[in-house]
This record gives C-alpha cells, sequence and structure tokens, in this order.
C-alpha cells in the first residue's frame, strides 16, 4: 500500500473551501423547515397585522400607502436575519462543542475561511429571501421599480451580516452572548431603521442616529428598488453598505488570523 | 453506618415537585440574557415601531389612545410567547437529548411532573410580563382598573402557554415539530389576538375568526384590567379561560400518565 501523501494546490485550496461551504449549505438545508418555510409565513404574518391595525386607513389610499411601505423593510428583514444566523449559529457551535478544532486544523487559510462563512451567509439569506418574495407577491403584491437595486442591496445587506454572525462568534463565549448580540444589537438596529416608518417621521433628534445605521441604508435602497421611494440617497447607501462589508471582512480576517478566541 | 432508606411523604411528593419546579427555574435564570432581558428589548422594540408606524401617537382606539390600548397587550404577549418557550423547550431538549428520563424516574406522579413544569413556565411568563409593564409605564400610563381580571388573566393565560408547551413539547419528536408547534399555532394565535387592534374594527369575516382565538379572550381580558375596557364580554372571557385551562390540563395529564412519546 502506498502511504499517504499530501494533496498538493496552488494558491487556492480549491477543494477544502468548497467542502466546507458544502457543509454550511447541508446544516442550512437540514432546518430547512426553520430557514425557508417559517421565515416566509412568519413576514405575512407581520404585513397581516400592519394591514389588520391600519383602523380606519384600511381600505384607503393611505392605507395601501403605508403597507407599500412596511412590505420591503419586512422582506429585506428576513434576508438579514438568515444571514446572520447562519454564520452566527454554525461557527459558535462549533466552538462551545469543540469541533472547531476540525476547522481549525484543515490547510484553510483565514482568508478562506471568512470567504466560506461570507458566501455561506449571503448564499442561506437569497434561499429564504427568494421564497418571502415570493410568497409576499402571491399575496400582496409585489412591483420591481428598480431590479438592479433589489439585487445590489439584498446582496450587500446579506453579505454585511454573515459577517457580523461571523463576528458574533468569534466573540461569544455562550450561548448567552449569542442571545444578547441579536437582542440588544441587531434586533435593535433592524427594527429602529426606517423599517416601519419613514425616518422622516420620526423626532428631528433621533433623524440623524438612523441615518447611520448601516441597515437603514440597506432597507431604504431595497425598498428603492421595489417600489421607486427613497428617503436616503441611494447611491450613497449603496457605497456605505460596501464600505462597512469590505471593513468587515477585514475583520474577520484579520481576527480568525490571529486565532481570536478561536485557539488557545 | 445505616442502609440508606426510602424517604417517606404522604399523598403529595413535596420535595420532589419543590425540586422539579427549582430546576425549570434555575433553567432559565442561567441564560437570563435571552429568556428575560431580550424578551423585554424584543417586546419594546414592537411597542416603539407599532406605534410609529400606525401612527399611534394621535390615534384612538374606541376612546383610548392607541399607546395605551398597545400596552397591556404587548405585555401579555411577551407573557405567553415565555410561557410557552419555558415548558416546550425543557421537555423538548430533554427528549432530543434523553436526559428526559432523569424526570420520569423519580418518583413523580403525571399531576406533580406537570405542575412542575406548568409552573416554571409561569414564573417566567410572570417575570417576563412585571419586567415589561414596568418598563412600559414609564412611557404610557398604565393603570391598574381591576388588578383582579389582570391577576386572573396573566395567571391563566401563562398556565394555557405553558400546558400547551408541555404538551407541544411531549408530542415532538425533534426541534423541527416544536418550532412548527410555534410557528403555525403560537405566534400566529397570538399576533391575531386583537394585541394591535381593536376586534370590532375588523371586517366581518376576520371578526368571526378573532373571536375563536381563546388568545383574544386572554389579551382582551387583560387589557381590560389596565384600560377598563373590552372588545367582548369580560364574563365569556373568564369562562374560556377556565374551560381552555381544564380541557388542557386533562389532556396534558393523560399524556404524563399513560407516557405517551415519553416512554417507550
Amino acid at each position: 500500500m502506498a502511504a499517504p501523501t499530501v494533496r498538493p494546490f496552488g494558491r487556492v485550496n480549491w477543494i477544502g473551501a468548497a467542502t466546507l461551504l458544502r457543509r454550511e449549505w447541508a446544516r442550512h438545508r437540514k432546518e430547512a423547515w426553520e430557514t425557508m418555510v417559517f421565515p416566509p409565513l412568519l413576514a405575512l404574518l407581520y404585513i397581516t397585522v400592519i394591514a389588520l391595525g391600519l383602523g380606519e386607513a384600511r381600505g384607503t389610499e393611505q392605507g395601501r400607502e403605508i403597507v407599500a411601505f412596511v412590505v420591503p423593510g419586512v422582506v429585506l428583514f428576513t434576508f438579514i436575519m438568515r444571514a446572520a444566523e447562519n454564520t452566527a449559529f454554525s461557527l459558535l457551535l462549533d466552538k462551545l462543542e469543540g469541533t472547531v478544532a476540525d476547522l481549525l486544523s484543515t490547510p484553510l487559510s483565514a482568508l478562506e475561511l471568512t470567504a466560506v462563512f461570507a458566501l455561506s451567509g449571503t448564499t442561506a439569506a437569497v434561499a429564504t429571501g427568494i421564497p418571502t418574495m415570493v410568497a409576499v407577491a402571491l399575496t400582496y403584491g409585489l412591483t420591481l421599480a428598480h431590479p438592479w437595486a433589489v439585487a445590489a442591496f439584498a446582496l450587500a445587506a446579506s453579505l454585511m451580516m454573515a459577517l457580523f454572525g461571523t463576528l458574533v462568534a468569534l466573540w461569544a463565549r455562550k450561548w448567552d452572548h449569542f442571545g444578547a448580540a441579536f437582542g440588544f444589537v441587531l434586533v435593535p438596529l433592524t427594527m429602529l431603521s426606517g423599517m416601519y416608518a419613514p425616518i422622516s417621521a420620526l423626532p428631528g433628534w433621533a433623524q440623524p442616529l438612523l441615518s447611520a445605521n448601516p441597515i437603514a441604508w440597506a432597507i431604504d435602497g431595497f425598498r428603492y428598488g421595489l417600489t421607486g421611494r427613497a428617503d436616503l440617497p441611494v447611491g450613497w447607501g449603496l457605497a456605505g453598505l460596501v464600505l462597512a462589508d469590505a471593513l468587515m471582512a477585514l475583520a474577520v480576517w484579520s481576527l480568525i488570523r490571529r486565532g481570536w478566541r478561536l485557539k488557545g | 453506618m445505616h442502609s440508606p432508606s426510602p424517604r417517606t411523604y404522604n399523598a403529595v411528593n413535596w420535595v420532589g415537585l419543590w425540586t422539579l419546579y427549582r430546576k425549570e427555574v434555575y433553567r432559565f435564570l442561567k441564560v437570563h440574557t435571552q429568556t428575560i432581558s431580550a424578551p423585554v428589548v424584543t417586546t419594546l422594540l414592537f411597542y416603539a415601531v407599532f406605534a410609529l408606524a400606525l401612527g399611534g401617537a394621535v390615534r384612538q382606539v374606541g376612546g383610548v389612545p392607541f399607546l395605551e390600548f398597545l400596552g397591556p397587550g404587548l405585555v401579555m404577549m411577551a407573557m405567553a410567547q415565555n410561557a410557552f418557550a419555558n415548558t416546550s423547550s425543557s421537555v423538548v431538549i430533554a427528549k432530543v437529548q434523553g436526559n428526559i428520563v432523569d424526570v420520569l424516574m423519580p418518583p413523580l406522579s403525571a399531576l406533580e411532573l406537570g405542575l412542575g413544569y406548568v409552573l416554571g413556565g409561569i414564573t417566567r411568563g410572570v417575570l417576563v410580563g412585571v419586567v415589561t409593564a414596568v418598563a412600559i409605564s414609564l412611557f404610557v400610563p398604565m393603570p391598574l382598573s381591576h388588578p383582579l381580571y389582570i391577576l386572573y388573566h396573566g395567571v391563566m393565560a401563562c398556565m394555557l402557554l405553558s400546558l400547551l408547551g408541555l404538551i407541544g413539547g411531549i408530542w415532538s419528536e425533534k426541534f423541527d415539530h416544536i418550532a412548527a408547534v410555534t410557528n403555525f399555532v403560537v405566534t400566529p394565535l397570538s399576533f391575531l389576538s386583537g394585541t394591535f387592534y381593536s376586534i370590532d374594527s375588523l371586517p366581518e369575516g376576520w371578526r368571526f375568526v378573532a373571536h375563536l382565538n381563546p388568545f383574544f379572550y386572554m389579551i382582551d381580558g387583560f387589557r381590560y384590567g389596565f384600560i377598563g375596557q373590552t372588545d367582548g364580554t369580560t364574563g365569556t372571557g373568564l369562562i374560556v379561560m377556565a374551560l381552555t385551562n381544564l380541557a388542557l390540563w386533562a389532556l396534558a395529564l393523560r399524556m404524563l400518565h399513560t407516557g405517551y412519546k415519553l416512554k417507550a
């Protein structure tokens, strides 16, 4: 029998990266009910509650406007949450179970790991977001005013959240930390982002705060893509998101490279 | 040295019941960020968001300012969801991990088992409810118009949801099953219960469906305790809550007694 030899690879360990990506996708698919069926239903439920809660405005032009305003935010929310949960849950589970060693002992560079997590979270978000868009389109109707903006903002926001989820998992030492990051950071940032009400309708002191929230740029741009309405400058929003993506990717890469809270 | 002898007890194994209850309470207190703080923050966010989205500051529901109408319902929703989460997660995790035998082996009767779990769920529900109510009362008046209604509906609702969680947990063989119960039963029933709007304002068809939802009666009765105004009739609410709880107790005790999906 021949002795095992090292598989040679060039600058990028494609097989290794593809293997990890396949595992991440399998984790997403194994929980298909929770990852791809419930989020669309929950989105429909939120929109229904808003539509029923309109009171006297129900059935009027103003009522339709309110619902049309809310829909894009609720839809993008499913992208955002799925992207963050996908990476945060997977990596933290590995850390707490000790199986992260299997990841760290493979010949995958920090850059490859970062890329795989980013790609995995983004893919999962799209796999959840598209059924949500279909479900909303079939029930409440969905317009596509600027398809490029829909795609660009959904992808940029999902990528940002995939990286955010990775950062959460790197930082967390127990499940309570995971809960804190989502309950105290992500959910508030998302809900207070012009998701349910135009930024211009908020108290004056709150407007600059919201305008500095990247999730607000994402929701506003996504809404621009669907309905054509924008409250913030769309181009700057996209540039800001891409910058945020780059900075977070840099942070994830340098932390993984140092083995921060992973090794030792 | 004496040989160990069985501890004697009378009709009720008080020490055993107390131990199970303490285990149920410690279980959620240990991860209080996720079980208390995060739900409270999320509820307050919902409050802010729905107030903004539905034009809460100026609107009235049946002569009551919308923000005062919304408060008690949101408190009740938080109580209900957390009471359910406590018993359901406890049972499902124990079943999946196999340590449910530690609960089934001790000399605890079906009633003692049921009480231990349900009281644990009520404790978490009430704790979340009190913290949320105090937080909301900092922003809008939460007058205690009929304290006995608040107490009755608060406890009965937590009991109802704890029982649902217990029953759902026993029925579930994996996490997907309990997630289905949460997403197809508990979340829709609680969102479409009249928390965010007055049932009277709904279109005819929806109003009829709303009156079939037990969650409507618990929220309506609880809210009556605060704002002194009801969408239904208070007497019906009291009876519906009592009967629903009785029926669920009967089912839960039957399951525990026969060992349905608990003992192979």
